[in-house]
C-alpha cells in the first residue's frame, strides 16, 4: 500500500495519515512521562523522535487492546443499548447548564483556563458591576465616601504617603478583642491537643472502629463481569435485596448462586457484604478473605471489609494485615486503611 | 539527547471500577486525570478510525464522562457493566451524532458535495496505516517479547506479567525496554515508515 506510485488519490491519503501520526505524536508527547524507578536497567537512550514514537506506539497499542476488550465483553450490547438513550438524553439540553462540566475541566490540568468562570457567569458579573457603576454615578457627590475610600486606597499602596488614620482609638479596641478572640482559640486548641494525646496514646476499642468507619457497599458499584452472566436474574433480585437493606434474602440469595457456580467472584464478594451487614462476621472472613487473597476487581474492596469483619471479631492482628496492605498501596482506601491503622497501634 | 526507557508501570495507578465510581461521585479530581491518560487511547483511536480528530476525541472523552457522572450521582441506576465500556459505548454515540451533524451541515452549505455527505459512517473507517505498520513490526519481535510487550498495553502490572509468564520481574522489565526499543527500530525501517517520513518532508518543504 505504502509502496504505491505517488497518484493523487494515494497523495491525499498519505498526507492525512501524516497528520494523524502528527497528532497521535504530538499528542502524547504533551502527556506526562512518569520516570519512576530509573535502575540502570530501564536506561536506554532514545531520542526525541524515538520517544515520541514509543509513545505513539504505546498509546495505540493501549487503546487497540482497550477496544478489543470492550467489542469482546459480553455485556456491551446492554451497555450500548443504555449508552444509546443517555447520550440521546445528552443532546436534547443546554450543555452550560449540565452539573459536572466544570469538575471535569478543573480536573484536568491541560484545561489551562480550567478556574476561569464560564461565559455566562461573566455576562452576569458585567451587567452586575455595570448596576455598581449606574448607581455609584447617580449618588450625589456628598453622599460618596469617596475622600477615604480613596485615602484607603492610595494608603495601601502608598503607606508613607497617606495621612494618620482618623480612626486610632479603634485598634485599641481591636486589639483587646484579639486578644480575647487569641485566648480562646489558644485554649480550644490546647484541650483538643489534650484530647487528640490522650486518644492517640491509647489504642482504639475495635467495635468503635468498626463503627466508624464501616458503611454498607455503595450497590452502584457492582460492575457485572463476564462470567457472572449465568446467574443474572436471581443475581439482579440479590443485589436489589442488598440495596434496599434486605442483607438476609441478599445472602441467601448470593449464597445460593455462589453454590451453583463457585467461580462467580462478585457473588461471594457480595455474599460476604451481606454476612457482614447482618453480623455474621466469621461467614464474611470466610467469602471475603477467598477474594482478598487473590488479584482482581474486588481485592481491595474484599480487604477493607474483611478488615472491618476481623475488626468486629477483635482479631486486631489481621485486621491490622488487611489495612496495611491497603495503606501500602495508593487508591481510595488508601486513606482510610492508614487512619485505622494509627488508631489500632 | 538521552531519555530514559519509560519504566514497565509507566506510573500509572490502576483504578478498580468501584474506586473510580467511588472517586467520581466525591468529586475527586485526580481520578478524572486518571481516566484521562487511561482511557483517551482508547476513544482518540476509535475517533479516528471514524474520521476524527485529537481534539474532537478530547471534546467527546469530556462529554462522554460528565454523561457518566451524571448517572453516577443518580442513585436509582444501577451499573451493570463495566465503566470502561459505558465510556466506550457513549462516546461512540456521541462520535456518531457529531458525525450526523457535520455531514447535514455540509449538506446544507454545499449540494455539490451531495456524494460526499451521502457516503456512510463506515467509510470514516479508513486508518489502516496503525494495523500495517505498527502491527507488521510487532509480528517479527521475539515470542517472549511479544507476551510481554501486550500484557504491558493491556495495563497488567509489571509483577503481574512476571507471575503470568514465570519470569523475574528484573527480566520483565530489561526484556520490555530492549523489545520496545527493537520495535521503535523495525518501525523506523520499514517502508511504510520510510515512506511517510519522505512525504512528510515533502510536505513540510511545500508548507514552508
Amino acid at each position: 500500500m505504502f509502496a504505491m506510485g505517488a497518484d493523487q488519490v494515494h497523495s491525499k491519503k498519505l498526507v492525512q495519515k501524516i497528520m494523524i501520526i502528527k497528532q497521535l505524536n504530538g499528542h502524547t508527547a504533551k502527556m506526562p512521562v512518569k520516570h519512576v524507578d530509573k535502575s540502570p536497567d530501564d536506561e536506554r537512550l532514545f531520542n526525541k523522535d524515538e520517544l515520541a514514537l514509543t509513545e505513539g506506539v504505546d498509546s495505540y497499542m493501549r487503546g487497540f487492546f482497550d477496544i478489543e476488550d470492550v467489542l469482546n465483553d459480553p455485556q456491551l450490547k446492554e451497555a450500548q443499548a443504555q449508552a444509546e438513550m443517555m447520550a440521546a438524553a445528552f443532546e436534547g439540553r443546554k450543555e452550560n447548564n449540565i452539573p459536572g462540566r466544570s469538575f471535569i475541566a478543573e480536573a484536568l490540568s491541560e484545561v489551562d483556563n480550567a478556574h476561569m468562570p464560564d461565559e455566562s457567569e461573566v455576562e452576569n458579573i458585567s451587567e452586575i458591576t455595570a448596576g455598581w457603576v449606574d448607581e455609584w454615578q447617580s449618588r450625589s457627590s456628598t453622599e460618596k465616601p469617596e475622600k477615604e475610600i480613596r485615602e484607603f486606597i492610595s494608603g495601601s499602596i502608598e503607606p508613607g504617603i497617606s495621612k494618620p488614620s482618623e480612626r486610632s482609638p479603634k485598634p485599641v479596641r481591636k486589639a483587646n478583642l484579639r486578644m480575647v478572640s487569641a485566648f480562646l482559640t489558644l485554649s480550644a486548641a490546647a484541650v483538643a491537643g489534650i484530647f487528640l494525646v490522650i486518644r492517640g496514646l491509647s489504642p482504639a476499642d475495635p467495635d468503635k472502629l468498626f463503627a466508624s468507619s464501616y458503611k454498607p457497599f455503595n450497590v452502584i458499584s457492582t460492575t457485572v463481569r463476564g462470567d457472572d452472566q449465568k446467574p443474572r436474574t436471581d443475581y439482579d433480585s440479590a443485589i436489589e435485596k442488598y440495596k434496599d437493606g434486605d442483607y438476609e434474602g441478599a445472602a441467601s440469595l448470593f449464597a445460593s448462586i455462589s453454590m451453583r457456580d463457585t467461580s462467580l467472584i462478585s457473588s461471594r464478594f457480595f455474599l460476604g457484604l451481606a454476612e457482614t451487614a447482618r453480623g455474621n462476621y466469621t461467614g464474611a472472613v470466610t467469602q471475603l478473605s477467598a477474594i482478598a487473597s487473590r488479584p482482581g476487581d474486588y481485592k481491595k474492596d474484599a480487604l477493607w471489609y474483611l478488615g472491618l469483619a476481623y475488626l468486629k471479631l477483635s482479631d486486631t492482628k489481621e485486621a491490622s494485615a488487611c489495612f496495611s496492605s491497603l495503606a501500602q498501596s495508593p487508591g481510595f482506601y488508601h486513606g482510610k486503611a492508614e487512619r485505622i491503622l494509627r488508631r489500632l497501634r | 539527547m538521552s531519555i530514559y526507557c519509560r519504566n514497565l508501570s509507566t506510573g500509572m495507578k490502576e483504578y478498580s471500577d468501584s474506586e473510580i465510581i467511588e472517586c467520581l461521585r466525591n468529586r475527586q479530581s485526580h481520578v478524572v486525570r486518571y481516566l484521562f491518560d487511561r482511557y483517551l487511547p482508547m476513544i482518540r483511536l476509535m475517533i479516528f478510525r471514524m474520521g476524527g480528530s485529537t481534539e474532537d476525541a478530547k471534546d467527546i472523552f469530556q462529554d462522554g464522562l460528565l454523561i457518566l457522572i451524571e448517572k453516577i450521582d443518580d442513585k436509582d441506576f444501577v451499573f451493570t457493566c463495566k465503566f470502561k465500556t459505558y465510556l466506550y459505548c457513549v462516546c461512540e454515540n456521541l462520535w456518531k451524532s457529531v458525525i450526523m451533524k457535520r455531514k447535514a451541515a455540509a449538506n446544507y452549505l454545499s449540494s455539490a458535495s451531495e456524494a460526499e455527505a451521502g457516503k456512510d459512517i463506515n467509510e470514516f473507517i479508513d486508518n489502516k496505516l496503525y494495523d500495517e505498520i505498527f502491527w507488521g513490526a510487532f509480528e517479527t519481535l521475539d515470542d517472549a517479547g511479544k507476551k510481554i510487550l501486550k500484557l504491558y498495553w493491556q495495563g497488567v502490572s509489571p509483577v503481574q506479567i512476571a507471575e503470568q509468564l514465570g519470569y523475574t520481574y528484573g527480566y520483565v522489565r530489561k526484556k520490555k525496554c530492549k523489545t520496545q526499543a527493537e520495535l521503535v527500530d523495525k518501525i523506523k525501517k520499514s517502508p511504510g515508515y520510510k515512506q511517510i517520513k519522505n512525504s512528510e518532508i515533502i510536505v513540510n518543504s511545500i508548507v514552508t
